[in-house]
């Protein structure tokens, strides 16, 4: 009875201490992402980049970066900038890293639908360490994408992510 | 101090710290590991070294007929991720003396990840080493480099 009560009283410290958190929408983040030519069929990589506005990403003044508890990509779309290389895609794993965070795999789409102008990626149930990439100041995007045929051009495409955020408030 | 010296010292300090980045980038490449099943593509993005699957020996599996996708990663979400441009080898640094360390290395045929260290033996040999824990305890393979001919039109 006396550990019970213990284990109790530890759990509601606990409880105490992380307090009450919000879930708060971020603004949508859009990201060019560019693979450089030459490019060849099969696996390669398209990169972008974004900096870190807290204020602007959660409507926030002055948000203190230790409040965010945890973050979640919810969605992710893209639009391939050069109508003639729609279909030219076939498959997508979308990554993000930063100089100090490991890369995580945050979505994908296999196969990738042929002929649409946006297309909805499919987003990883699981997502580790994003909040302490949102601690830094800037964030890479890393796409690897499988084209079916060579492209003798850079492959660009607008990136649109919306982000779910654990704050405290 | 004179300031010649300062100027002097800070030149040699950005030229050992350049060389040391250039140094790290001998692991760029495609490489092929000892069982010749696969052949992996270590590129640079944002300082750290990453290696994804670019050719598969088998790339199909032999049960759908399908190309292989990743049906052993923990995170069932991921299962349809493909195999062919994988990234096995994420967030090496190189660390001098031909090592890179703080990464990890995916095994696709049983969904593990383990933490790993590459050295370079020569220009066209690498060891790679993944382990659990301690680094005693591992398995080390060595990998090597493809001379990759453009193609040409």
């Amino acid at each position: 009875m006396k550990k019970l009560v213990t284990l109790l009283s530890f759990g509601l410290l606990l409880a105490a201490c992380s307090g009450p958190t919000e879930t708060v929408t971020s603004e949508p983040i859009t990201v060019t992402m560019t693979a450089d030519f030459p490019l060849y069929e099969g696996a390669n990589t398209s990169i972008g980049e974004f900096e870190v506005d807290l204020d602007q990403l959660l409507n926030k003044q002055g948000f203190i970066v230790d409040n965010i508890k945890n973050v979640k990509l919810t969605a992710a779309s893209l639009t391939i900038a050069d109508s003639d290389y729609t279909g030219l895609m076939d498959q997508i794993s979308l990554q993000l890293t930063t100089s100090n965070s490991g890369m995580q795999k945050v979505g994908l789409l296999n196969p990738v639908p042929m002929g649409k102008e946006t297309i909805v990626l499919q987003m990883a149930a699981e997502q580790k360490g994003l909040a302490a990439m949102f601690k830094e100041n800037k964030i890479v995007v890393v796409a690897d994408i499988n084209l079916i045929e060579d492209l003798e051009d850079d492959f660009v495409f607008e990136l649109v992510m919306n982000f779910e955020f654990e704050v405290k408030p | 101090m004179s300031i010649a010296v300062v100027i002097t010292g800070l030149f040699y300090g950005t030229n050992t710290y350049l060389n040391a980045e250039n140094e790290g980038d001998a692991l760029i490449g495609v490489w092929e590991p000892s069982h010749g099943k696969a052949r992996v593509k270590i590129d640079k993005i944002a300082d750290k070294y990453y290696g994804k699957i670019v050719w598969l020996k088998e790339p199909n599996d032999p049960a759908t007929g399908e190309p292989k996708v990743d049906k052993n990663n923990p995170d069932a979400s991921m299962h349809n991720a493909p195999l062919r441009g994988y990234r096995i080898l994420k967030d090496f640094e190189y660390q001098g003396d031909g090592q890179w360390e703080n990464g990890t290395i995916y095994d696709p045929e049983n969904g593990s990840t383990y933490s790993c260290i590459i050295k370079l033996k020569d220009d066209n040999t690498i060891e790679i080493r993944g382990y659990i824990g301690v680094k005693t305890f591992g398995r080390t393979d060595v990998w090597k480099r493809l001379k990759i001919e453009k193609k040409k039109k």
